[in-house]
């Protein structure tokens, strides 16, 4: 069989002892992948191949620098401090990465609250995360251009729902790769990101798209009948925040406006915090004209239209004419 | 199970260590750098030569799998592999992108056999002796072409040109190798 690349099998075959070896170029190394991701019996000689090579490597055993360990656990600190974006997405990600190995194949096919399977909906995270590695000059999907989300999520269905859900996970694998080598580069720290048809900076974008992954994951627990779970404290209070701070814009767009008046949002539990914002455009003015008090999670819910915002559980003190309008305009950007 | 509640056997203390790096858990990554750093810093110091850039990689490498630690799947391979076939591409790319510096001039200067993890590395140091012998019993025109390519950081073009044969006997060369190593590895494998 040959192949664009111009190599053929038997010649991708002679390679892998190389390429076990990384003595192959670029070129080469991607051939031998395509190769190996289709041809099975190739992919066990390739593991097999590794793993003689990496016990090569163990004959070199050498003590390495004593504060390498603290260097690296420094830059995790680091990172997980500095740059809490970053580190919700990492974590949310590879939660739902675990998850997908969990899911026993016979419920792939179980609805979950935004109507797809839980299938269609491991590829509507690959048609979510791929529209943005593709935005962000990384395509990880060949021949799909598709930006509008609900057209690139039914052309990536048709694409991958008659195959093994790893081959959908596989696109999003390397598409949230793609994402967090962009968001690792020091020239992206300040980024806007058109995507999605809305502004991002590049941490709302990362906050986002764990809001959303860890939504869809609670998607599929709940489906399974398996207990939600609730992401770090430090990046729920991250993402609950990004909510409350959109809400003046959603106020906006929604009609919904109060300019001049402002409120107090406390959310309550691990991860809560309170935040002053503007009913409108403008600056937000203390004292506060509301003061609603809702539990993050709850209120989470609210913004991923998970829960009815007249079903929110809250207190609040002041003008309560205020509320059904500042919740109703909490899940304007869902994209869910 | 040890005291500290590990496995001894690498096969079930490593998704539970992946598991809590997937939860965010800093001390599994200190065990998994206790456990592997020797054998990750030891495979860049032997392909790059360098201790400072060896410890830039084994340092990459360790980020790597505390960024993404559901890269590494369990049923394709154990950790060891996983993290030693990315800290050799790392060490890799390092010589390439520095091509033709000196790799020879420090080598050897500062070894040493030290292992935090005693059952993992006694365990490490058998099969590493079986992996040498499998290697020093492989016919020389193997053993030098894959000497050469893994801690060279040849290609198999430049391993052919080295030893001045056909660039299709060197990639023969290096798979016939390999796999003999992978077939004494399985033996070892299976009398653990």
């Amino acid at each position: 069989m040959n192949h664009p690349t111009g190599y053929d099998d038997a010649e991708l075959g002679e390679l892998l002892g190389a390429y076990a070896l990384d003595a192959v170029d670029a070129d080469e190394a991607e051939a031998v992948e395509r190769y190996v991701a289709r041809v099975p019996d190739a992919a066990v000689e390739v593991d097999q191949l590794r793993t003689a090579a990496a016990w090569l490597g163990a004959t070199e055993a050498l003590s390495p620098p004593p504060e390498l360990r603290d260097a690296v656990l420094g830059a995790v600190r680091e990172q997980m401090r500095n740059d809490e974006p970053i580190s919700a997405y990492l974590t949310e990600t590879a939660r739902f990465d675990v998850l997908v190995d969990e899911i026993p194949r016979d419920c792939l096919g179980l609805r979950t609250a935004n109507g797809l399977t839980i299938h269609e909906l491991v590829i509507h995270l690959a048609a979510m995360e791929s529209l943005l590695a593709m935005t962000l000059g990384s395509p990880t999907e060949a021949d799909l251009e598709q930006p509008d989300i609900e057209a690139r999520t039914a052309e990536l269905i048709q694409r991958y729902h008659d195959r093994p859900v790893d081959d959908a996970r596989a696109v999003w694998r390397r598409s949230v790769e793609a994402v967090r080598r962009w968001a690792a580069a020091p020239e992206n720290a300040h980024a806007e990101v058109a995507c999605y048809d809305l502004f991002f900076t590049r941490d709302n974008l990362l906050l986002a798209r764990s809001f959303e992954t860890w939504t869809h994951s609670d998607d599929i627990r709940r489906a399974l009948h398996r207990p939600a779970r609730r992401p770090e404290p430090r990046a729920l209070n991250r993402m609950a925040g990004m909510s409350v701070t959109t809400l003046p814009i959603a106020l906006e767009v929604t009609g919904r406006a109060h300019r001049g008046k402002s409120a107090r949002i406390v959310l309550t539990g691990s991860g809560g915090g309170t935040w002053l914002v503007p009913l409108g455009r403008g600056e937000a003015a203390a004292p506060a004209d509301i003061v609603l008090t809702a539990d993050i999670v709850d209120w989470c819910l609210v913004v991923a239209e998970r829960l009815s915002p007249d079903a929110l559980p809250h207190e609040a003190q002041g003008d309560r004419s205020l509320v059904p309008h500042l919740v109703e305009a909490a899940s304007v950007f869902a994209t869910l | 199970m040890a005291e500290d509640g590990r496995d001894l056997q690498a096969s079930n203390w490593e998704p539970t260590i992946r598991a809590r790096l997937v939860a965010g858990d800093e001390d599994a990554l200190g065990e998994a750098c206790d456990q592997f750093a020797s054998f990750v810093y030891g495979i860049a110091f032997r392909v790059i030569g360098d201790a400072r850039a060896a410890e830039d990689v084994a340092q990459d490498v360790f980020m790597k799998l505390w960024e993404q630690p559901t890269g590494f799947e369990p049923r394709r391979g154990s950790l060891r592999t996983w993290l030693g076939t990315l800290a050799h591409r790392r060490a890799v790319d390092c010589v390439r992108r520095e091509e033709a510096k000196r790799r020879t001039a420090v080598r050897d200067a500062t070894r040493s056999a030290v292992a935090p993890d005693v059952e993992e590395m006694a365990m490490a140091l058998v099969t590493s002796e079986r992996v040498r012998s499998a290697l020093d019993a492989l016919p020389e025109e193997q053993r030098v072409a894959i000497q050469l390519a893994y801690f060279g950081g040849r290609t198999y073009r430049e391993v052919a040109q080295v030893l001045g044969i056909p660039e299709g006997t060197a990639k023969s060369r290096l798979r016939l190798g390999l796999r003999r190593i992978a077939v004494a590895l399985e033996r070892t494998e299976q009398w653990a």
